[in-house]
């Protein structure tokens, strides 16, 4: 079976259930593919922040704890 | 005092992607969609929720389990589906001020994404702008990115006046 919306009509409570248009579909997989990007793109920036972090406490002679501590 | 009242409830049906109401009437002040949905894709889903047909710019605020919590800028949030403890929901609610108004709409959303397993919980508070809506809100989707909202799913919207 398609995939379907479900849309209530506010002013007349009527609710029908239609299937997606093409457009909608393409919509719908471009925003997962989007959304994967992102999410990746931010947890890589993230990572890379982290191993910055870890390179500076390991020149300054400091623990993880310790770090942590002096970032607040 | 203000005054909620409820305009409409959309329900899942097991092959819906997107719940949608429409034509929402211009007597109030504000909305508030309160919500509990569950996916039936695998794992956890994300959702999008679109005004007027405009996708939102936003920034959350996302606690998850024991970790400290953290913030990104995706537009979507997060809800449990088949690989998650059964009958549990992601809960949460949406608030639209000045929802007729012709200035781009500031949303916030908060939501908790449950889960029965220890450390696995997860908590988002969001800022959502919907620049391009420049018009009175008169539909909004809560669209599931990669499943469908199962037959338990709701959403229920009110309208607030000021008294």
């Amino acid at each position: 079976m398609a995939d379907t919306k479900i849309i209530v009509n506010c002013e007349t409570g009527e609710v029908t259930e239609l299937e997606l248009t093409a457009e909608e579909v393409k919509q719908r997989e471009a925003d997962a593919i989007a959304y994967a990007k992102a999410k990746a793109d931010e947890e890589q920036a993230a990572a890379e922040k982290a191993e910055a972090k870890a390179a500076i406490a390991e020149r300054l002679g400091l623990t993880d704890a310790e770090l942590a501590l002096l970032l607040g | 005092m203000a005054t909620y009242i409820q305009i409409a409830t959309a329900t899942g049906t097991g092959s819906s992607s997107s719940l949608t109401f429409s034509s929402i009437p211009a007597t109030y002040t504000d909305l508030l969609v309160k919500f509990s949905l569950r996916s039936d894709t695998t794992g956890l889903t994300n959702f999008n929720i679109t005004v007027n047909s405009t996708n939102p710019t936003q920034r959350n605020l996302e606690g998850f389990s024991t970790s400290a919590p953290t913030s990104d800028t995706v537009t979507y949030n997060y809800a449990p589906a088949s690989g998650i403890t059964a009958s549990t929901y992601s809960n949460g609610e949406l608030y639209i001020p000045s929802y007729l108004s012709s200035n781009s709409k500031s949303v916030s959303l908060d939501n908790t994404s449950e889960n029965n397993a220890t450390g696995s919980n997860r908590l988002e508070l969001t800022a959502k702008l919907y620049s391009s809506a420049t018009s009175a809100i008169t539909t909004i989707s809560i669209t599931d990115i990669y499943g469908n909202w199962t037959n338990l799913s709701t959403a229920y919207l009110y309208g607030i006046s000021k008294s």
